[in-house]
């Protein structure tokens, strides 16, 4: 017994003691390792700058240790990238990345843990490092869970224009609306022109996510040449298609027929009454006025509420509230129409 | 004589069982930390800011309440309130629900965000004490404050999520302070998974010892009292151990009511926080799972180990005390409530694992590790139990809470190795390998007289007197 007891205590203190020394000693070289970093950084990003401004065609001197020379070439390659807004600096940024870091990331997307894999794909899309589109194909192939890899890796794809994934998306049906909105935040017009005739030529078969964000998309983009189709939609069978057309047309602030909105106010679906008064307040459609004040006494909160703030946005809007105030039959709608007058819009839906 | 051999049998079976009990104990602890390293591990250098970037210009982000209910928080209120504004998220409206205040919460609110009186049409998704008056800021319209009629905290939050006007709330303390990020972090598994994540909870931090200008925390570094370094390494080890690994299993039970995101939807139709209970944060997630399972949804509760609210610590026993006290009535009132998921398989790993875990190891722990106690001291006393089986107990003891907080401490340097030092580690460390001989019996024993407390329905606030954690 005493002989296990004391067993027990050794195996205890040893384990004690060696994860002590490990925390202590990986502690240490951390703490050396940020160290030299932060000098490095120091002392080669004002020499940097003007490389990567074109003002100097000599490229200072790198450290030889590979990792340091990643980790400080990283740091000025981004500090500068979120800065530099002309094509040129974008462009110096892409080179030096190329040059540098190419083999590296390369490597990493092979070999790498799960976190170094997802650090290098942020990079590459930072540092736009398109010669390495093929390995990031590659590597789409290889993702086996649907995580945040694989969303970088289509995000990456994506920024490099890559015109594959409109076949990508339409023949994935589980992805999600968002994952794909994210993928047309990186599309040219040109490419989305083209999912638009892919769109209307599969028509029914297209998968509903992304319809349902090429519509929401549209609006958020503000792109002229796509509003014809959104504004098809409005006729469309589905209720959620319709809706999404609504909110496209909200984020446009723009509809090139006001009267395409009317059917929307006696709607049985509450959504769509919403988004007809946030679109008549956004577009500042007096004529649509007295619609507002009777959604204003809307059965569902949101409608009201969505009324009365839409009524305030008119330029007559403070005279029509404090009616409402008075008058209008419903209470609660009173009560809206006083909280409209007092409250200040922002921070809200 | 016979009473004498009676008396030591008695002894030795309770000495058994205790053992038993503690190294079942100590396993499940490691199976936890082995299921949350992997987690951590995976995770351990990722590029956070890279991670949640695409978050802060996304028009999908969904927008998000913060609820800051607050009950006499007149030092703390404007810090945390501040530390809100500079948080990095596209859209967010924070309400402050001054909970019938005694002091001036309210006032230090309306002047320093200098807010202006307004109607509020409010809808009840539930019924609440009065609200009394609604204010907007007029240097940042996203900032309200809603004065109520006092009814507690559960009461305070259901006011505001009745005002609340976005889909997703934060619940936050009056006392926090939140990381620039936070939001984000904690948001973001909601929004990868389509809505898919109900509740996430981020981690809670000890901010006694750190520099905390401006409502942003400066420099991290340790207090010098015991009684707070050994809350932090106890907050490493719930979190970091504890929660990660039950959360991996989706059966977390707790969503720390410092700071936690829910989806208001799921919210309203689970009824809202309950008024009648002190631990009202634990008894709406236990509600939320027991109708996610009702309905056989597949929505999760996630904890996240990167989202940090930092909040001041009790710095003496007294205090400290009374809010041990309070979280073991408010555990025992939730597994009482809810006592028909127990053991019940139609709750899957809730009824047959989180459940009896919350129930045998987090609150009747504190009555079986007394027993060992008074074992390892009758034994030595009265000589009723064997020297070898003291020591055998005692090297339990020490395995189940030395060994676990320095596991704790290894997973905090892989997850923020914030502290920029090597002595921080060390100091962190030596605390841990005491906890067994005096911190841990002194929970034990006041975890035992609020279980007590809640069998006898005496309550004991012990409200915090607050110093602020942060300086201008």
């Amino acid at each position: 017994m005493v002989n296990n007891t004391l067993l027990i205590v050794g195996v205890l203190l040893i384990i004690q003691l060696s994860l002590l020394i490990y925390l202590y000693t990986e502690k240490k070289s951390i703490i050396k390792r940020n160290d030299e970093a932060n000098s490095l950084f120091q002392q080669l990003f004002p020499k940097y700058l003007p490389f990567l401004t074109g003002d100097s065609d000599i490229e200072p001197w790198l450290p030889q240790k590979s990792k340091l020379k990643q980790v400080v070439l990283e740091r000025i390659l981004t500090g500068f990238a979120h800065v530099v807004t002309d094509p040129v600096g974008n462009q110096r940024v892409k080179e030096v990345a190329e040059c540098q870091l190419l083999d590296c990331y390369r490597k990493t997307l092979k070999t790498g843990n799960w976190s170094e894999r997802l650090n290098a794909l942020y990079l590459i899309e930072e540092f736009m490092m398109d010669a390495l589109r093929e390995d990031i194909k590659e590597h789409l192939n290889s993702v086996e869970t649907m995580d945040e890899e694989y969303r970088q890796t289509l995000r990456t794809l994506a920024s490099f224009e890559e015109e594959s994934l409109l076949d990508y998306i339409l023949s994935h049906p589980h992805m999600s609306q968002r994952l794909i909105k994210e993928i047309m935040r990186r599309l040219p017009l040109n490419i989305l022109i083209d999912l638009m005739g892919m769109i209307k030529e599969k028509g029914e078969e297209t998968p509903g996510a992304v319809k349902y964000a090429f519509i929401d998309y549209c609006g958020e983009a503000g792109y002229y040449e796509l509003l014809p189709f959104v504004e098809s939609m409005l006729g469309d069978t589905s209720k959620e298609t319709r809706i999404k057309a609504l909110k496209s047309l909200y984020h446009y602030q723009y509809c090139t027929s006001p009267e395409l909105i009317i059917p929307f106010f006696t709607s049985v679906n509450w959504e769509e009454r919403l988004y007809a008064a946030k679109l008549t307040g956004e577009m500042n459609l007096t004529e649509f006025s007295n619609y507002l004040m009777l959604l204003a006494g809307d059965r569902v909160w949101w409608v009201r509420f969505q009324a009365c703030e839409a009524i305030k946005q008119m330029s007559d809007g403070k005279i029509l509230l404090t009616y409402l105030t008075e008058r209008h039959e419903d209470v609660y709608a009173q009560d809206m129409a006083k909280q409209s007058l007092t409250m200040r819009v922002g921070g809200h839906v | 004589m016979i009473d004498k051999e009676w008396l030591s049998l008695l002894t030795l079976i309770l000495a058994v069982i205790a053992i038993i009990y503690m190294v079942t104990v100590g396993l499940i602890y490691l199976i936890l930390f082995l299921i949350a390293s992997s987690r951590i591990k995976k995770e351990r250098f990722l590029n956070q800011e890279e991670y949640v970037e695409e978050l802060t210009s996304n028009k999908d982000t969904f927008p998000v309440s913060v609820l800051i209910p607050a009950y006499n928080e007149e030092v703390g209120i404007y810090t945390t309130v501040r530390s809100m504004l500079g948080l990095n998220y596209p859209q967010y409206e924070i309400i402050v629900i001054d909970d019938g205040s005694k002091d001036n919460t309210s006032g230090k609110v309306i002047e320093e965000f200098k807010m202006t009186e307004i109607d509020v049409a409010l809808r009840k998704y539930f019924n609440t004490k009065d609200v009394i008056k609604a204010y907007q800021s007029t240097v940042h319209p996203n900032i309200f404050l809603l004065r109520k009629e006092n009814g507690g905290k559960a009461d305070a939050l259901n006011a505001g999520i009745n005002f609340s006007r976005y889909p997703y709330f934060a619940a936050v303390d009056g006392d926090c302070i939140l990381d620039h990020d936070a939001l984000l972090k904690v948001m973001k598994p909601i929004i990868d998974s389509n809505g898919l994540v109900t509740v996430t909870g981020g981690t809670v931090r000890i901010a006694n010892g750190s520099t905390i200008t401006r409502s942003q925390v400066e420099k991290i570094a340790l207090p010098k009292g015991p009684i707070v370094l050994m809350q932090i390494i106890e907050y490493f080890r719930a979190f970091l151990i504890g929660r990660l690994g039950l959360s991996r299993l989706n059966i977390l039970l707790i969503i720390s009511g410092a700071f936690g995101v829910f989806e208001k939807k799921r919210v309203v139709k689970v009824g809202g926080y309950n008024t009648k209970t002190v631990g009202e944060d634990m008894e709406l997630i236990v509600r939320m799972h027991r109708s996610i399972k009702e309905e056989k949804s597949n929505q999760r509760v996630e904890y996240i180990q990167d989202p940090v609210c930092w909040t001041e610590a009790p710095d003496n026993a007294a205090v400290l005390r009374s809010q041990r006290k309070r979280w073991q009535r408010g555990l025992a009132e939730t597994i009482w409530l809810h006592k028909k998921m127990l053991f019940n398989p139609k709750y899957k790993g809730i009824g047959l694992f989180s459940m009896p875990y919350y129930l045998i190891v987090e609150l009747l722990s504190a009555v079986f590790e007394l027993v060992g106690y008074v074992v390892i001291m009758s034994g030595l006393l009265f000589s009723f139990v064997s020297l070898d089986i003291v020591i055998v107990m005692f090297i339990v003891t020490v395995f189940y809470g030395s060994l676990l907080s320095s596991l704790a401490v290894l997973l905090e340097e892989w997850t923020y190795h914030k502290y920029p030092d090597t002595k921080s580690l060390i100091v962190l460390f030596f605390w841990a390998l005491t906890e067994s001989f005096w911190y841990r019996p002194l929970m034990v024993w006041w975890r035992f007289s609020g279980l007590i407390q809640s069998l006898t329905k005496k309550a004991d606030w012990g409200n915090m007197k607050r110093k602020g954690i942060s300086t201008d």
